[in-house]
């Protein structure tokens, strides 16, 4: 038995078990590029729809943001989840406090997929983003 | 017997049996590295990746690991536990079971989660409610900073969401806050709990985080950062990104945000929407919940929490 407490078992079978977890679908996995959000509302019995694309770059490397705007015009992005900004300027800069730290030595390097999701520059990692299995 | 839940600034023995069981939970580790994390995460989100130490995890760290997955499995509406229906449910299954590994390793059955009453500090002036009683040694520490007093100092960090989907396993170092910050100088107030009370329905279409329905008025995404999401966003530090639960602060702030869901259906009837076949694949009441620790449950089973806990007071308002 690998784990040391048998209690537990109930606990972490999904987690060290084989089986895979039975798990929702349905969004999107954004897989780079332009993000765009599409806020809808319905007036006086017309049916309004206001698309907005990002961008975003930092230190000139495109970086991938999922950001959402909402309908009162505040951005709201997943590396946040609890936030709603009054501009991008200011959660970009949050998003940068959040990277600010020194990331150790990757011992887990190598262990297959890596992600492909969520450039957001190195936060001081060696080495930076791996992209050996694509 | 089920649990009651109590006043974390009212009952000093419900306090320090909380802090006693987080600190056990951080301690113990049941054998999971970081590497079996990351074979996990490859097995069932390959998205979400996790780099850095290969360490044991604790029971407490993977609690941590469970709230950033859910939060990484996109759905047609927000994600499996927030921006949507499910946000009150998957955060009620969640305290279940964070309340069920307090109850083990403290030997008390009855033990019951304390709640932070945090609109009632919001009443306080700016200044006050950063150095309000809950920010004490003898409760969750310092609420700015590094957490150097109390018990929570004996906790550590070891997973921390720094981007999106990506998990960095850290060298174990302190909880950080940052209390009143220039993204929320002041907590929610009573009034605002009020205006949670009287949203009706329960939620409604689009089901996303732009109407005012209780679940996205309670969430704080209505004229937002507002309750729930004031909460994280005013403590700052660890609390801001997804691995927010390494912060005890978290459970607190949730048991409170239960609690008002709670004294919302008292009133209200326990009516949950999306119903079935209704609104978006993994809000309905139908709808498996994600889990990793546990069996998974549905909304419309834990509707009713009774048979697992009650509150000692849903005046939440007053």
């Amino acid at each position: 038995m690998k784990y040391q407490t048998d209690h537990l078992d109930h606990l972490l079978k999904p987690i060290t078990g084989e089986g895979k977890l039975d798990l929702p679908t349905g969004g999107d996995h954004h897989h780079g590029g332009p993000v765009k959000s599409i806020r809808k509302a319905t007036y006086k019995g017309k049916e309004i729809e206001v698309h907005t694309t990002y961008e975003f770059f930092i230190d000139g490397e495109q970086t991938e943001v999922h950001a959402e705007v909402m309908n009162d015009g505040k951005v709201h992005c997943h590396n946040l989840p609890q936030y709603a900004f009054t501009s991008a300027i200011r959660m970009m800069k949050s998003i940068i406090d959040v990277m600010d730290f020194k990331m150790p030595h990757n011992e887990l390097a190598g262990g297959g997929h890596t992600s492909h999701d969520n450039h957001l520059g190195n936060a001081g990692m060696h080495g930076g983003h791996d992209h050996d299995s694509h | 017997m089920t649990a009651i839940r109590r006043n974390i600034l009212n009952n000093t023995a419900a306090r320090d049996q909380f802090l006693q069981g987080m600190v056990l939970l951080d301690q113990e580790m049941p054998g999971i590295t970081a590497g079996d994390v990351q074979a996990f995460l490859q097995n069932n989100v390959p998205h979400i990746t996790i780099q850095g130490l290969n360490q044991q995890l604790s029971t407490y760290d993977l609690f941590v690991l469970w709230h950033v997955v859910a939060m990484g499995i996109s759905l047609p509406v927000g994600n499996a536990a927030h921006s949507g229906p499910i946000f009150l449910p998957w955060h009620r299954l969640y305290l279940i079971r964070l309340e069920e590994e307090l109850q083990r390793v403290l030997g008390d059955d009855d033990f019951g989660l304390p709640y932070w009453d945090w609109a009632a500090d919001g009443q306080l002036s700016t200044f006050q409610q950063v150095n309000a009683d809950i920010w004490s040694t003898q409760n969750i520490g310092t609420s700015r900073g590094v957490v150097n007093d109390g018990a929570v100092a004996d906790m550590r960090v070891r997973l921390f969401n720094f981007a999106g989907n990506r998990i960095a396993s850290v060298e174990p170092r302190r909880i950080q806050r940052q209390a009143s910050n220039q993204s929320a100088r002041r907590l929610p107030r009573k009034v605002d709990v009020q205006a949670a009370l009287d949203a009706i329905p329960y939620d409604e279409a689009n089901w996303d985080i732009n109407n005012n329905a209780h679940r996205n008025v309670l969430e704080g995404w209505h004229n937002g950062p507002a309750l729930h999401n004031r909460v994280h966003v005013w403590i700052g530090g660890d609390m801001g990104p997804g691995s927010s639960p390494n912060d005890p602060a978290f459970f607190l702030n949730h048991c409170n945000v239960d609690r008002i869901w709670e004294a919302w259906m008292m009133n209200q009837g326990r009516d949950y929407r999306p119903q079935v076949g209704e609104g978006p694949q993994g809000h309905r009441i139908d709808s498996a919940m994600v889990s990793i620790l546990g069996q998974s449950l549905r909304p419309i089973d834990v509707l009713d929490p009774s048979q697992w806990y009650s509150y000692d007071d849903l005046n939440v308002a007053a």
